[in-house]
Parts: C-alpha cells; sequence; structure tokens
C-alpha cells in the first residue's frame, strides 16, 4: 500500500516549531504531537529531528527553554518563542507564503495550458 | 550559500560553557522523556510494553545519530577549527590590545608631561611675579634653583630648566602662557553607568548576552547598586535582554533586591516581559496575578520593604490558610495550583518553605487530600506528602495502607504511594513492600501491582527485595509477571538484562547458579514460596 504521508521539504521544520511555540510553551513530545496532529498525520517526522533543530533555533535566539515539571511529574525541558523568534516566525510565513503563491500560479497556468491545448486539439 | 553563512553563524558562536557531562545529561533526559511519553501514550492505546517501546524507538529515529547531532549543535561544530580559530583571535586581540596600550601609554604620558610643563610654567610666571620684573638677575637665579626643586622625577624638564640661560619670556613664548590659577581638565572616562549601558546594549537581540551581562551585574554589584544602575538603564534595554534580566536575581544566591528588579518587568509595557516577571513572582507570592495588575500594585506595596525570607514564610502561611479555607471548585483550583509550586528560588534565598508549610499544618492537609473520594486529590495529597519531608511514622499512618491495600485501590493511586518508598532513606518499609507484594499475589490482584512494586524496590536498592521478586516470577510463569518484575526493577537490583524467555526455570536456575556470590542478608538464602489465589 502506498504511504500516504510526505516528507517535510528542507527548511520548513523549523517554520512548524516556531508556529506551534506561537501559542505557548510546549515540551518537545508536545510539539512533535501538535505538529502531528495539525497536519492530520500527513507530514511525516522522524520525531527525533526535532531536537537537533529545537537546538539548534535555541542557539539562534529565536527560542529560549527552561526545565520544570510535566504533566507526568517527570521533569521536562519546555521551550517558547523568544522576540527574535517571533520576528523570524513572521519573515518565515511571509517567505513560505510567497513561494507557495508562486508554485501553485506556474502549475495552474500550466494546466490551462494543458486544457487549451486539449480542446484545440478536438 | 545560505546555509554556508549558516554555519559560519553557529561557527562563530560561542560554544555552550557548561561542563560537557551536563551537556550530555541534559541531552540524555530530554530524548528519554520523549521515549517515555510516546511509550506511555502507546500503552493507554492498549500496545503491550514491548510493543510501545518498539514503536517509541521507530518513530523516534536513530537515537545514536541524534543525540550526536545535538551535542555538536550545543559544543559547537567542527571544535578543532574553532580551536584554531580561537588561538588566531587571540593572536589578533593581543596585538590590538598592544597597539591600544602603547598608544594609549604614549598619549597618558604626553598628556603628563603637558600637564606638568604647564604647572611649571605657572609655578614661574607665580615666581617672577613675587620677584618684581626689575630684579632679572636674582629672578633668573631663583629660577633655577626652582625648577631644580621640582625634583627628579622629570630630567628631561630639569635639564631644560637648569639651562634656562633664555629669558623667562622666551620660556612663556615656548610653553605657551598658562593662566597659574587655571587646573587640567579632569580625563575622559567611562563612568560606571555608561560602562553597563555600553555592555547590555553591545548585541541588543542576542539573549544569551543579556543574560550573562545580567549575571554580572547581579555578581559584581551590591543589591543598592544594580537597582540604582537599572533604574537608569532599564528602559534604553532590549525586550530579549529584558525578559533575562530577571534569573540571576532571583536564582543563585537569591538576591535580596529580587523584587524589585521583578517589579520593573511586572510594570513593563512589553506582555512577554509582564509574563516572566509574573512567573518568577508566583514562586514568592504564592499565588497567580495574571492580568490583575491592581492585585500585583497592592501585593508589592505590602511586601517589597520586607526581607525575602519573611516574603517567602508570609506568603506561604497566608497560601497554606487560603487553601485550608476553600472549598468546591476554589479548593480543586488551589489543589491544582499546589501541585505547580516551585521552591528554587525560596532555596536560593534560604527559607526553608519545608518547614513552614509543615509548622502551618500541611501534613494534615495533605493526608485529608490522601483520605479524599476524588482521583486527581489523591494524587496531589500523595505528592506533596513526599515534599513535606514526611516521618516514618507519617507514611506508616497515610500512604502504607494504600500500598496494602486491596483492589480498591485505584491504579494510579497505588502507583503513586507506591512511588513514595522508592528511595534508600527509607529501607524500613522494604519488608513492608515485598510482605504487600505477595499479598497481591494471594488476593490475585499482582498483575496491576508488579511493576509499581518492583520500581519502588529497584529504586530502594535494598537486596532484600531480589528473592522475593525472583520468587514471584517462579511463582507465577505468565508473560505479566515476567515483563513486570523483570524490565522493572530486577535488571537493575541483579545486572540481568531483561529478556521475556527468562521464566520461572530461568530465574531458579540463575538463583542456585548465583545467590552464594549475591551480597548479605541474601546470600545462600533459599527463594522463598509465593502463594498464588487459589
Amino acid at each position: 500500500m502506498m504511504d500516504e504521508r510526505f516528507a517535510l521539504l528542507p527548511g520548513t521544520l523549523e517554520l512548524l516549531v516556531l508556529k506551534t511555540l506561537a501559542r505557548g510553551e510546549q515540551h518537545g513530545y508536545a510539539i512533535a504531537r501538535s505538529i502531528q496532529e495539525k497536519s492530520a498525520d500527513v507530514l511525516r517526522i522522524e520525531e527525533g529531528s526535532l531536537y537537533p533543530a529545537l537546538h539548534r533555533m535555541e542557539r539562534r535566539g529565536w527560542i529560549d527553554a527552561e526545565w520544570g515539571p510535566s504533566q507526568t511529574n517527570r521533569r521536562a525541558k519546555y521551550y517558547s518563542l523568544t522576540k527574535l523568534g517571533r520576528e523570524e516566525l513572521k519573515a518565515q510565513a511571509d517567505t513560505w507564503a510567497k513561494l507557495s503563491g508562486a508554485i501553485e500560479a506556474v502549475l495552474e497556468a500550466r494546466a490551462s495550458l494543458r486544457a487549451g491545448l486539449a480542446s484545440g486539439g478536438a | 550559500m545560505g546555509g554556508f553563512f549558516e554555519s559560519l553563524g553557529l561557527f562563530w558562536r560561542a560554544p555552550d560553557p557548561r561542563p560537557k557531562r551536563e551537556i550530555d545529561g541534559d541531552i540524555e533526559e530530554e530524548l528519554a522523556f520523549h521515549l517515555a511519553e510516546r511509550e506511555r501514550e502507546n500503552r493507554a492505546a492498549g500496545m503491550s510494553a514491548e510493543e510501545a517501546r518498539a514503536d517509541a524507538e521507530r518513530r523516534f529515529g536513530d537515537l545514536e545519530k541524534i543525540r550526536g547531532e545535538c551535542r555538536r549543535v550545543q559544543m559547537g561544530e567542527r571544535i578543532v577549527l574553532q580551536r584554531l580559530n580561537f588561538v588566531l583571535l587571540l593572536v589578533l586581540a593581543g596585538g590590538v590590545g598592544f597597539f591600544a596600550w602603547n598608544s594609549y601609554a604614549a598619549q597618558r604620558d604626553s598628556r603628563y608631561l603637558i600637564e606638568r610643563m604647564r604647572a611649571e610654567v605657572a609655578q614661574l610666571n607665580a615666581a617672577l611675579a613675587e620677584r618684581g620684573a626689575a630684579d632679572e638677575g636674582t629672578a633668573s637665579t631663583g629660577l633655577g634653583s626652582q625648577v631644580a626643586s621640582i625634583g627628579p622625577g622629570r630630567p628631561s624638564l630639569a635639564s631644560d630648566a637648569s639651562g634656562l640661560s633664555m629669558s623667562d619670556g622666551m620660556l612663556v613664548q615656548k610653553l605657551g602662557r598658562v593662566d597659574s590659577g587655571a587646573r587640567s581638565a579632569p580625563p575622559e572616562e567611562e563612568t560606571a553607568d555608561e560602562m553597563w549601558n555600553h555592555r547590555f546594549n553591545e548585541h541588543r537581540d542576542d539573549w544569551r548576552h543579556g543574560l550573562a551581562v545580567a549575571q554580572r551585574l547581579a555578581d559584581e554589584c551590591s543589591c543598592e547598586r544594580a537597582v540604582e544602575v537599572l533604574d537608569v538603564l532599564y528602559g534604553t534595554l532590549s525586550v530579549p535582554h529584558k525578559e533575562q534580566l530577571f534569573k540571576p536575581f532571583v536564582f543563585h544566591g537569591g538576591k535580596p533586591c529580587a523584587l524589585r528588579v521583578l517589579h520593573l518587568g511586572a510594570t513593563d509595557p512589553e506582555p512577554s516581559v509582564r509574563a516572566r516577571a509574573y512567573s518568577y513572582l508566583r514562586d514568592y507570592a504564592f499565588r497567580d496575578f495574571g492580568e490583575d495588575y491592581e492585585g500585583y500594585l497592592a501585593w508589592y506595596r505590602d511586601w517589597s520593604p520586607r526581607g525575602l525570607q519573611e516574603v517567602f514564610y508570609g506568603n506561604a502561611s497566608a497560601f497554606l490558610e487560603r487553601v485550608r479555607a476553600a472549598s468546591g471548585a476554589e479548593l480543586a483550583q488551589y489543589v491544582r495550583q499546589w501541585r505547580a509550586l516551585d521552591f528554587r528560588a525560596a532555596e536560593a534565598a534560604g527559607a526553608d518553605l519545608v518547614q513552614t508549610f509543615r509548622l502551618g499544618g500541611a501534613v494534615e492537609l495533605a493526608a485529608g487530600w490522601i483520605r479524599s473520594t476524588d482521583v486527581e486529590t489523591r494524587l496531589t495529597g500523595l505528592e506533596w506528602l513526599a515534599r513535606l519531608d514526611p516521618t516514618e511514622a507519617e507514611l506508616r499512618e497515610h500512604v502504607l495502607p494504600i500500598v496494602r491495600g486491596g483492589a480498591e485501590v485505584p491504579a494510579d493511586v497505588f502507583a503513586s504511594a507506591c512511588g513514595v518508598f522508592g528511595s534508600p532513606e527509607r529501607a524500613w518499609a522494604v519488608p513492608e513492600l515485598l510482605a504487600a507484594l505477595e499479598d497481591s499475589f494471594e488476593l490475585g490482584i499482582a498483575n496491576q501491582r508488579v511493576a509499581g512494586f518492583t520500581r519502588a524496590l529497584a529504586r530502594a536498592r535494598d537486596p532484600r527485595a531480589t528473592p522475593v521478586l525472583v520468587a514471584c516470577i517462579v511463582a507465577d510463569d505468565t508473560p505479566l509477571t515476567i515483563e513486570g518484575i523483570g524490565s522493572n526493577g530486577l535488571q537493575e537490583l541483579t545486572g540481568v538484562a531483561y529478556d521475556r524467555a527468562h521464566d520461572g526455570a530461568w530465574w531458579r536456575a540463575w538463583w542456585e547458579k548465583n545467590s552464594g556470590n549475591l551480597p548479605e542478608p541474601i546470600r545462600g538464602t533459599p527463594l522463598p514460596v509465593i502463594t498464588l489465589r487459589k
């Protein structure tokens, strides 16, 4: 059976993490779950790959991390968005909107050309 | 290309300053938490322990590789190159420093020389004025001796002056006429406030830099001085720096001015800064101000003039009173809040909240919650009793009956109660736990109990548990018991890795072979006989 899930495009994991943290601080596991739930399980993420990305974002100053008790009373590392992170989220979301809009426009143009050719040939 | 600059950025950024062991420990704990959470959810969804673990590991990916990547990010990439980089930077900085110092020293020397010469000229002018312009010969002799008396420190000047065959008019013409009352202007030095301003605002977007400077401010200055500096500078700080300002004053010795520094944040127009300040204030006030700005101001007026220990003791006692007086939904809210209380700020300030709560009757309160019919309330009661440094008598009275209880005790409550005994300091409870474990087989509830018992016994690290746990597998050779005991603690007590093939016969053979080498008091003892429910 075909796997209906898709691997993430390079660089998009950070955007998804920033967007997830915009709703408030969360630990890594909650971030992974949130992304999978929000994408209705369409995005295929190797959960572990989230952590190097989180640490990289922390070093860039986009997110801040603090240890605290989890719901199961175990110590967990909670991440929250910094001001820099909020600015980065806005910039990356804008870029993504422009990029996906442009790709869609190209695909639509090709589809209408194909439709035009098909009707002309008939 | 972007990727190149990105890695160059990380490359230049200083590596995490914490010891390697601490960084590794944090990474390990974070990844283990993820796997444990996934496993827990899988179990709740009905998977067996083995399936749950395997699924969690599959979803996670290559643990070793991810651990390595996290370490590389935290400790800086390309460590060898980075060290080389550091040496080059050091040489460059040394060179720049050397030239800067030379230039500064030369400037300072010449300024000093000029000042001295000006002073000497002024003295000469004054002497001339005193003796009168008419007596040129006398003045000339006097001048020579006076200049020589200025001291040997500046031979160039002395020789210049001793060779003064020129008239004082020529001298004044050479050095410029100076008013005898004129004083040199103070050297242009940075004031302390300017220095802190410069330090803070050097990297305005880098929160780590803000944290480091705030830490220095807290370490290097008295509290009064730190507040003075912040009164002047706070308005100029960037939001990332403001967000990091509080931690060094709240922790690391609990600075007496912590509340005054937090007040700057609590009254800041930026919501993220206010939220940060309020989250710390919760640990002082034992209440959540949320958006209750007026409530916060009234609280601050009352408590800010007092010492920190008084703040902690007073507010903890008041919180306890509020909890005691509450009921219904309000009490439920306090129970939730109670779970989130953090003692770290109080510990940093030397306030013993455990004793405060104990003296205020928190043990009785927790005991009341443990007796409640609501599971969440019972769990909070158990958790709180465990935090209150309970005595053996208190644990025997309030917690042991749950562990010894029958099928009517909910699984979560049992697991939490059992966990309270999982410590070598509570070795007195080991025989009680073992007896309760044996009873659970007789009562036919061992399936829900073995994992909790085994975990607590393994954490108590008491060898007396080993023969009883082995005997339980020998008696009840089912996969649930083999796994519940094997994977939850027998492994830690014996060093034998869990394997589902290790059934009763296997463990009996192991015991016969190895019991002679085990520590006292279990060395060479026969396995006890566990009775199963008929």
